[in-house]
This record gives structure tokens, C-alpha cells and sequence, in this order.
């Protein structure tokens, strides 16, 4: 048993109640280890409220009660926030047609698309999960729209060629607002959807919805635009999510700095 | 032993006969070795825990410490009774395995009083012990406190009954205390040291022979570490739930945890070589 495996055990029992039996002979030859367990066994001083914090908190608390209907499944929300990625990224093709669609290759498609429904599906399960404090996840929210970033650049690195692109920053210019065009909409409606939830980190659920907008933005741009030069796509179609993913993180950003004041003003 | 009434005052135990249907009450058990809860027309009583649930028909299993009992009633609707067993901080168990608070969780989102100021009671202890430490004065503490209730009455609406109820206060009373954290840095930076109060004389001579406190070394840790080390081992939270708490994965909690006890050991070393030093010294 190394000293690795005894903080396995000790993670594996919450509180004090310490693995002594399961460890004894590593514990008797190692001194750091023998220590900590000492340490964390030390008891614990309960905390001394009084009952009259309690009460001046239950009187604060029981002034303003009101009932309340509790949030709806997260099912729902991520059934809704289906339907707004598939209604924005369906408006947005319809005017231009399906060029790029057209354009792409089967496996190019299926390399694009599939990731891009992953990605998508990703980011609203984590944006819908921090509506609701002490969810669970399987990937830490804070990485997830730099890891979707990154895949996506190596995805459109692996997938697309150099191609002759006269007018690249024209012709970028151009992606970049179509994107942008239906990335706005799709988060002000995302935002108007987890505003509903207790946001606690309004910082990462704005990069969340941003890069879940982004995603709408750049889903329209690759139905769209019939442009395959790889740098073309990395740079204003990839652009998209950036600063989407980037303006939702700021505008979350934003929010939390005047909840700060609104509570120093308070307090 | 005492009851913790569904307006969450304390009163000596009373088995009720035939509890009201849909509230349920903590009972201490006559030795205080056992705590019962009591949901629903379940009745039961520590003397005779075994023999009722056979009657009740119950099946049941021991999962470690406490013992989880699930009662299937005449209905079919299951009904869970909670059995702790020589376990004195009986409240925070009873919220950490369990989904009880449920009721109560339900009832203070139909603005029922007693159930919010039930909540306040059965929480706040270890709420308490989770904001206070070495981060910040008493004070301190208790304003987070206050703050996470106010901030748990304002979004109560987005706690959902399926839901364990303590990782929701627990990622509530996080964003508190990362809060407060950055105030104080903030306070700090802009504090100027009127007057430079002289270092306490040391005595030379004077050996310690004890380790540090849990709550010294802890202190020294990066915060991130220290606020799972604290939830973990103070809180007695378990990792799932440090997660959740923190938003964050199982196997990123289990590598603060890691790296908050290596650096425990180097810590300990640390302090019992400047132990041995002066021995030596004196040799």
C-alpha cells in the first residue's frame, strides 16, 4: 500500500472515521502518513450558533415567504432549448440555401454535423445543469467551451483544405455577420431560458449560452457557405463561437459585477 | 433527546400515535442512541425497530452507517423511514444520506413558515461550520451565513423535490463564501497598516510537542484545496456531493484532495524537523 492508496481511503470515508485497520502496516512504516491521519482524526469544535441568529435569519426568511412553483424538468429545458437551436439554424438556411451543405462531402458532413450536434448537446446539458445549484457533471463547465473549442479547431484542421481565397477578409467579414446574425438571437433566447434557474456563476453560464449561440451561428455559416478553404473556415467561421462564447462570458461577467454592487449596497 | 417540531423548535420526544398525514418529526430515541423519523402513519420506536419493520413488512438492509429503510405501504407508494444508529450529530447524517428535507423543502416553496424556520434550524449548524475556520473572523462567518439563507430564500424556486437537498445549499454556500473570500482580498488590498504592532516575543526554549491543529494547517492551504479538504473532512460530505457542490467532477475533487494532502504531509515534515532541530541543537 503506498501513501497514494491511503488518501484513496481516506477519501472514501467522509468525516474522521479513518481507515486505521484497512492501513495498519503502511501506517506503522510511514511517518507523513501515520501524521496526517493523526491530524484528521483531531475532533472537529461544533460550531456555537445561538438561537437568536437563527431566529433573526428565520424572521428575515418567514417576512417575505411566498409560494413558489418549482422550476420545471431538465428535460424541458433542454427540449426548448432544442427547438430554439433547430428553428434559428432552420431560419437562417432558408434565405440562403444550402450551398455549403452541397458543397461538403459525406465524410466532411458527417465529421462537421456529427460534431457539432455533440457539441451542442454538451454545452446545453451544462448550461441547463447550472441553473440548478449542486448539479452534476460529467465534464467540468468552466473547460467546456475551450475544450469545444479546441476540438473544433482541429476538426476543421483535419477536415478542410487550403484553397485560393481571393477575397479572405471580404468574404470573412461577410460569414462572420451571417453567423453573428442568428448567434445574437439565439442567445438573447437562451438567456431569457436559464434566467428562469438560480444562476450562482453567471460568468461561466454566459460563456455556456454565448458558445451554445455560437454553435447556431456557426451550424448556419457551415449549411451556408460553400467557401472549404480551411483558414477561411477556422478563422470567421470558427470566429463565430469565439466571440460569441467570449461576449456571453464578458455580458456573464458583467451581470455578476452589478450583483456585487447591488449586494455592497445592501450590506 | 429532544423533538425538533415541524416549526423547528425543540421540545422533549413524543412517539406520536397517529401522526399527521404528510409530516413527519425527529424523534430521539429514549437512550439517545437512535434517531427515527417518522413520515406519514409510519410509527415506530427504537425498542422496537426490528420487530415493526417485520411486521410493517418491511424489507431492509444495513448500508454501513445509518441503516436505510424503505416500507412499501398498503398502496404501493413507497415511504422512507431513516434509522441512525449511535450517531450523535444525528441532523447532519439525517440531511447528507437522505432525501427527507424533501417535505420540508416542498412545504417551504408553498410558503408554509414552519417549514422555512425548520430548514434555518436543521441546516444552519453545519452550514455554520462549513463558512467559518480559519478564512475569516466569527463575524464573518455569520454574515455569510445570513447571506446564504437570503440568497437560498431567493432561488428557492429552482430547487427540485427529486433533488439531494444538501449539495443545493452546499453550491449555494459556496458561491457565498468564494464571495466573501474576494471581498476580503479586495478589503485587503486597499487596507494601509496604520501601525506595525511588534512580532510577540518567541520563547527559544519552548518545544512543542504536539502536531499542528487541523485547523492551523488547513489554513495554510490554497483555497480550492482547502474547500474541498473542509467538505470533505469537517463537513463530512462525500466526494459526489463535494462535487456537485463545486461544480465540478468527482476526479477532479479526488486530485484537490490528493494534492490538499500531500502537501499536509510536506507540511508535517516540515514541523516536526523544526521539532527536531532544536533537540539536536541542544545535543
Amino acid at each position: 500500500m503506498t501513501c497514494h492508496d491511503i488518501d484513496n481511503l481516506i477519501n472514501s470515508k467522509p468525516g474522521n472515521a479513518l481507515p486505521a485497520g484497512e492501513a495498519v502496516a503502511h501506517l506503522d512504516t510511514c511517518d507523513k502518513c501515520r501524521a496526517l491521519i493523526s491530524v484528521l482524526n483531531e475532533e472537529w469544535k461544533l460550531a456555537g450558533l445561538t438561537a437568536g441568529q437563527l431566529e433573526r435569519i428565520q424572521a428575515r426568511i418567514v417576512e417575505t415567504l411566498k409560494p413558489v412553483r418549482p422550476l420545471a424538468p431538465a428535460s424541458l429545458f433542454l427540449f426548448a432549448c432544442a427547438i430554439i437551436f433547430l428553428s434559428i439554424v432552420a431560419i437562417g438556411v432558408m434565405p440562403s440555401g444550402m450551398h455549403g451543405w452541397a458543397a461538403l462531402g459525406i465524410g466532411q458532413r458527417v465529421a462537421v454535423f456529427a460534431t457539432l450536434a455533440a457539441s451542442a448537446v454538451l454545452l446545453g446539458v451544462s448550461m441547463v445543469g447550472q441553473m440548478v445549484p449542486g448539479s452534476k457533471y460529467a465534464l467540468v463547465p468552466a473547460a467546456l467551451p475551450v475544450g469545444i473549442l479546441t476540438v473544433l479547431l482541429i476538426l476543421i484542421a483535419a477536415t478542410f483544405r487550403p484553397q485560393a481565397d481571393p477575397g479572405f477578409v471580404e468574404n470573412g467579414l461577410t460569414c462572420l455577420k451571417n453567423g453573428l446574425t442568428y448567434a445574437i438571437p439565439g442567445g438573447l433566447l437562451f438567456w431569457l431560458l436559464v434566467r428562469r434557474g438560480a444562476i450562482l456563476f453567471p460568468k461561466l453560464i454566459g460563456a455556456a449560452v454565448g458558445g451554445l449561440a455560437g454553435l447556431i451561428g456557426l451550424s448556419v455559416l457551415e449549411i451556408n457557405c460553400q467557401n472549404l478553404d480551411v483558414f477561411h473556415v477556422l478563422v470567421w467561421h470558427g470566429g463565430v463561437f469565439v466571440i460569441s462564447s467570449v461576449a456571453g462570458a464578458l455580458l456573464g461577467a458583467t451581470v455578476e459585477y452589478i450583483d456585487r454592487l447591488r449586494s455592497h449596497e445592501v450590506s | 433527546m429532544f423533538l425538533v417540531n415541524s416549526d423547528g423548535s425543540l421540545s422533549q420526544p413524543t412517539i406520536t400515535p397517529d401522526p399527521i398525514p404528510g409530516v413527519f418529526d425527529v424523534v430521539f430515541s429514549p437512550d439517545g442512541a437512535a434517531l427515527i423519523v417518522q413520515t406519514g402513519s409510519v410509527t415506530t420506536n427504537a425498542s422496537s425497530v426490528s420487530s415493526y419493520l417485520v411486521e410493517q413488512g418491511a424489507c431492509y438492509w444495513k448500508c454501513s452507517n445509518p441503516w436505510r429503510v424503505r416500507l412499501l405501504d398498503g398502496a404501493h407508494s413507497q415511504r422512507t423511514v431513516c434509522i441512525c444508529l449511535q450517531y450523535p450529530q444525528f441532523l447532519d447524517l439525517w440531511f447528507r444520506y437522505r432525501r427527507l428535507g424533501y417535505c420540508e423543502r416542498s412545504r417551504y416553496q408553498q410558503a408554509d413558515p414552519g417549514a422555512a424556520a425548520a430548514l434555518v434550524v436543521m441546516l444552519s449548524p453545519q452550514l455554520y461550520r462549513f463558512l467559518d475556520g480559519k478564512m475569516g473572523s466569527r463575524t464573518d462567518a455569520e454574515y455569510m451565513l445570513q447571506d446564504v439563507w437570503l440568497r437560498v430564500h431567493r432561488v428557492r424556486h429552482a430547487y427540485r423535490p427529486s433533488e439531494l437537498l444538501l449539495q443545493w445549499v452546499y453550491a449555494i454556500a459556496r458561491r457565498v463564501r468564494v464571495d466573501n473570500y474576494r471581498k476580503r482580498q479586495r478589503i485587503a488590498s486597499r487596507e494601509i497598516a496604520a501601525v506595525v504592532l511588534p512580532e510577540a516575543p518567541t520563547q527559544k526554549n519552548e518545544v512543542k510537542t504536539d502536531l499542528p491543529s487541523f485547523e492551523n494547517l488547513v489554513a495554510s492551504l490554497p483555497e480550492r484545496q482547502r474547500e474541498v479538504l473542509t467538505m470533505l473532512k469537517v463537513n463530512e460530505v462525500s466526494l459526489e456531493e463535494v462535487a456537485r457542490a463545486t461544480s465540478s467532477t468527482v476526479g477532479a475533487v479526488k486530485q484537490k484532495a490528493h494534492r490538499a494532502y500531500q502537501q499536509l504531509r510536506n507540511l508535517l515534515e516540515q514541523h516536526q524537523f523544526a521539532q527536531a532541530a532544536p533537540k539536536g541543537e541542544a545535543r
